[in-house]
């Protein structure tokens, strides 16, 4: 990650007007104005005069704003965002204000004013500018928003691929793979396809239902793979009671959980253990409890469960709302994972 | 000459028997699946080369390589080490020092060929996130106590002891390593002990003044320093909390 006032100011919606691009960008939309502003008057003799007298006052108004707020820059980005918002806007209101009383009282001076029915011009000029300074603001803003979410969104695309592919695992696999090639070869073609089931699921889209007998199929798939590279360290006991057929599950739910359960738990302790799987599926909802023992002496690593767990748990809430339970135990000798689902009709997504 | 495989997987293990079965040079092989079976099979079959895993349970590669390091003859190790070990090239270790897995059989054969003594002195440098056991030497033999076991370690002239429930060990190694390596389970309580935070019963006051340290499990008695009391006490009292 960058510093944090790099961030700051990657953060900040307000554009940054000390660079010449920007001020061009200004220089460009006033005098878009400029003649806007013109146009609107259809008075076909006066136009050029009217755009001249537009022109020098929006520019001057636009102009003096711009450098403010370049001046400001370094005391407003350190401002809530509504703050640096309304400091901004008065700003430029202000200045508005400043210029059009100028520009009255030099108005004044040239050609003494007809008084009657005219809106009072300095009024007039700080509407405008209340308006287009509320909505230019309000661009930027969302600008600055959507480029946050862009961004955001990415990050988390990225981490679930790497929450997905997992290099120890490949590596492990191909270690596995050497090794049964040489010595048992039909088991190393076993071992491909449970190697290729787990990466089809892997590929599938993050937010994807599978039925929960897909998803503990692919499980096991995945616990052959491991109980050739542990032997007999490591056994799987499976119980599920009550009908599982109508659930369907996200995805990758339990594989990275039982992954989990081994390289944490099983995989540190000399003597292996027993991992425990219970599944109760009533006509409501489905209760999933995954057991391993646990060393927590022997065990220092745990940022690889983290990113597993945090992934489930952002999973669960997008597809379930409230309505789920997903709770992690770490008890002295043991580790339990508890997830509750209710029977959706459909797809929650 | 004789090859020692330790590996955890035995697949692993399986392969590298397989690889290796036919070398001419090679007269028997043994196999061990952890550190501490490694240094076990070490006394019976003395091989003079060790095909060692660095990831394993239990004790780890680099942890038995640097208790096999006292030994005066110190069996040449070759590591094998899964991608992400990146602990040895900090160590600077030459490359026929370690193998990736899985293991090619022309760099197997290499290393085999040219295989080079680590001198004890890098071995005993070798980085191991934290010792489970302490070793010395006995009478030619390796002889081992996990840490968990040990009381505490006592400065005598030469030599540390270390105080385990089953006797004492006598160690070639400084309080103030074992200090700084141990920190986080040892606290010093005197110039010359380190006592296991928790095998400490009680601060008791001798009627001679001193204030000695009991034990839960043995009678031994260890004097506190004045200097390190308030420490001691300190200590006594976050862990009953």
């Amino acid at each position: 990650m960058s510093n944090p006032e790099e961030q700051q100011s990657k953060r900040f919606f307000i554009p940054d007007f000390c660079q010449t691009q920007s001020v061009f960008i200004v220089i460009l939309v006033a005098e878009l104005l400029a003649i806007l502003l013109s146009l609107a008057r259809f008075d076909n003799e006066n136009f050029w005069t009217i755009l001249a007298f537009y022109s020098l006052f929006i520019q001057w108004v636009a102009l003096i704003s711009a450098a403010c707020l370049c001046l400001l820059r370094g005391w407003l980005r350190n401002l809530s965002d509504i703050k640096a918002g309304t400091i901004s806007y008065v700003i430029i209101l202000l200045i508005t204000l400043i210029a059009s009383l100028l520009a009255e009282m030099i108005q004044q001076w040239i050609e003494p004013a007809i008084p009657g029915t005219k809106v009072n011009p300095v009024l007039a000029n700080l509407m405008v500018a209340a308006i287009l300074a509320a909505f230019w603001l309000r661009l930027f803003y969302l600008q600055a928003q959507y480029r946050l979410r862009i961004q955001a969104e990415t990050e988390a695309k990225l981490q679930a691929l790497q929450a997905r592919i997992k290099p120890h695992f490949l590596f492990n696999s191909m270690n596995i793979l050497s090794s049964l090639i040489a010595i048992q070869p039909d088991k190393a073609e076993q071992v491909v396809d449970d190697l290729s089931t787990l990466f089809r699921a892997s590929l599938r889209e993050h937010r994807e239902m599978v039925s929960l007998t897909e998803e503990i199929k692919i499980c096991k798939h995945y616990f052959h793979i491991e109980s050739l590279r542990l032997g007999d360290r490591m056994t799987v006991d499976w119980q599920i009671e009550g009908d599982i057929t109508p659930y369907k599950v996200p995805s990758l739910l339990l594989q990275p959980l039982v992954e989990n359960a081994v390289y944490h738990g099983i995989q540190p302790l000399v003597e292996g253990g027993t991992i425990s799987i219970v599944i109760q599926a009533t006509a409501q909802r489905l209760d999933i409890t995954i057991r391993n023992p646990f060393d927590a002496k022997s065990h220092n690593d745990r940022r690889g469960n983290k990113v597993a767990v945090s992934n489930i748990s952002d999973r669960l809430a997008l597809l379930y709302g409230e309505d789920f339970t997903f709770t992690r135990q770490e008890l002295e000798r043991e580790y339990v994972v508890n997830i509750q689902l209710p029977l959706s009709e459909q797809d929650p997504s | 000459m004789k090859l020692l495989i330790v590996d955890d997987e035995p697949l692993a293990r399986a392969r590298l028997v397989s690889l290796l079965q036919d070398h001419p040079d090679i007269s028997s092989m043994a196999e061990a699946a952890n550190g501490l079976e490694a240094i076990e099979q070490y006394k019976d079959f003395q091989p003079d080369v060790i095909l060692m895993d660095i990831r394993m349970p239990g004790m780890d590669g680099l942890e038995a390589a640097r208790h096999l390091a006292q030994l005066e003859s110190a069996p040449i190790i070759i590591f094998t080490t899964a991608y992400d070990d990146h602990a040895l090239d900090a160590y600077d270790l030459n490359a026929i020092g370690y193998l990736l897995k899985p293991v090619q059989r022309d760099k197997l054969l290499h290393s085999l060929a040219t295989a080079n003594r680590l001198s004890s002195d890098q071995m005993s440098k070798l980085p191991s996130a934290q010792r489970k056991f302490i070793s010395a030497q006995v009478a030619g033999k390796l002889q081992m106590v996990a840490i968990d076991e040990v009381y505490y370690f006592r400065a005598e002239q030469k030599y540390v002891v270390a105080s385990h429930a089953n006797g004492e060990l006598l160690l070639e190694e400084t309080l103030k390593a074992l200090e700084a390596e141990l920190s986080q389970r040892f606290i010093r309580i005197h110039r010359s002990a380190l006592v296991a935070m928790d095998k400490i019963a009680a601060l008791v006051k001798t009627p001679s003044g001193q204030t000695v340290l009991t034990f839960s499990g043995i009678d031994d008695q260890i004097e506190v320093s004045r200097r390190h009391l308030p420490q001691v006490r300190k200590t006594i009292k976050q862990l009953s909390q």
